[in-house]
């Protein structure tokens, strides 16, 4: 396994950010981390970077603390935060200096690419371009696991169809996308885990959660189907060894998965 | 690149980034520490170390340093030697120049940094801020610093004793940083 989270617990100030997360992602794995705004997506990836400590659980990369293997892991990070005036040239400066397999060629073939302009500060580009500038320095670092904070935030239809084709082209290379856009990320992803107010709700591969689940009508039920969750046509989820229904698509599975979660902390 | 050269990189790096990202604000207190004056000097000090790290912690800023392979403590060392580096040379020019000898000046000046990058630090991890409250307590530090106090006053450097204390600020505001400000909570 590449990453390997059990039970992951960070406070901020006293506040639980993340209460109980747990995860594996395999080598080579596009691997979704799925939840609403603050269901602690981003510090769960802040804890696997090594950019913050967790309180309790254990978080491993390539078997290892973060902490160890930190040239071996870039991050497109939530907040896009950018190093006053700088231009894309002094960036690739500075991020060669810290990754040993730093690819220039692939660098300058995507901001090429993606048309970044290369004479203004990064600071004063727009989210999008933003974005897609710290998404070529992430890739040109050679690292073998890629963190990515919400990806496609402020990309076009086009572009963002485009980066994800990327990520599945990657080879050898294992990455962590966190969204809260479950029905972009469906065709790339090879496993998930749904997060909800900080807890992991469900984990699994994704062809494994569509073999055990069904979306069906109640008349079709019997005794061995667990159901899940009721969707508003009337059909529902159901866990099941049964062929019955149909097979459930990434956005129900993740939806009936979150509003059960949120439905079973009310009671 | 060699597993040598790769375990040093931080250092380059954060030095490197600094005098790209902060040339204008370095320059300008490369020039103000050419006045010879202790308690000037450690007050241009403030002004430039709670203007690195202390203000991107404030900012929210270190999180992109942090996020790539540069652990904390790298972070508040290699900032802490940007800024003494650039004053260090400042304050030596005026020596060379003036021809007086430096003796253990460069000590002093180095204490004093040390403290006052430590004091901003240790005010930014318990969410006091990166200067108001540092720059009242080297004030106040620098004028008790007219009495005997100056033999213990971090700022104005008097005796050793008093580089024992900037040390000790130094290393508590690194161990602060370090642990995510949880020293104090």
């Amino acid at each position: 396994m590449v990453v390997e989270v059990e039970t992951l617990e960070k406070r901020f100030n006293g506040k639980i950010a993340v209460s109980s997360v747990s995860f594996e992602v395999k080598e080579g794995d596009i691997f979704v981390l799925v939840g609403p705004n603050g269901a602690g997506k981003t510090t769960t990836l802040r804890c696997l970077c090594g950019e913050i400590a967790p309180d309790s659980g254990r978080v491993r990369v390539f078997g290892s603390s973060p902490f160890r293997v930190k040239d071996r892991i870039a991050v497109l990070e939530e907040s896009r935060t950018t190093l006053s005036k700088l231009k894309p040239s002094q960036y690739e400066e500075l991020w060669q200096l810290l990754y040993p397999r730093w690819s220039s060629r692939l660098f300058r073939d995507l901001i090429l690419h993606f048309k970044v302009d290369e004479e203004k500060p990064v600071s004063s580009f727009s989210a999008g371009m933003r974005t897609l500038f710290f998404l070529s320095l992430t890739l040109a670092s050679g690292a073998g696991l890629l963190l990515l904070d919400e990806p496609t935030q402020g990309i076009d239809v086009e572009k963002k169809t485009e980066m994800l084709s990327i990520f599945k082209e990657l080879e050898g290379r294992t990455v962590v996308i966190s969204t809260h856009q479950l029905d972009e990320v469906e065709w790339v992803a090879d496993s998930f885990a749904i997060i909800s107010e900080g807890r992991t709700v469900y984990a699994d591969s994704l062809a494994h959660a569509k073999e055990t689940h069904r979306v069906t009508r109640p008349s079709e039920l019997s005794d061995e189907d667990r159901v899940l969750f009721s969707f508003d046509d009337g059909t529902v989820l159901v866990e099941t060894r049964r062929d019955i229904g149909r097979y459930p698509s990434f956005v129900e599975i993740g939806t009936a998965y979150l509003k059960r979660s949120a439905k079973l902390s009310l009671i | 690149m060699s597993e040598r050269a790769l375990k040093l990189s931080w250092i380059e790096f954060t030095l490197k980034r600094n005098f790209l990202e902060r040339p204008g604000r370095f320059f300008a207190m490369f020039l103000l520490f050419l006045i010879p004056s202790q308690p000037w000097r450690a007050l241009v000090s403030l002004f430039l170390f709670s203007s690195l790290l202390p203000r991107d912690v404030e900012n929210g800023e270190d999180r992109l340093v942090l996020s790539l392979p540069v652990r904390r403590w790298q972070l508040f060392l290699g900032d802490f030697a940007a800024g003494a580096a650039v004053l260090l040379v400042s304050g030596l020019l005026v020596s060379a120049v003036s021809g007086s000898g430096v003796g253990v000046e460069p000590l002093r000046w180095l204490g004093a940094m040390a403290f006052v990058y430590g004091l901003s630090v240790v005010f930014v991890s318990i969410g006091k801020g990166n200067f108001g409250l540092p720059l009242l307590i080297v004030v106040i530090d620098l004028i008790l610093s007219a009495t005997p106090w100056k033999l213990l006053s971090p700022s104005y450097v008097g005796s050793p004793l008093a580089l024992v204390i900037d040390g000790a600020v130094f290393a508590l505001a690194m161990l602060s940083y370090e642990k995510e400000g949880r020293l104090w909570s």
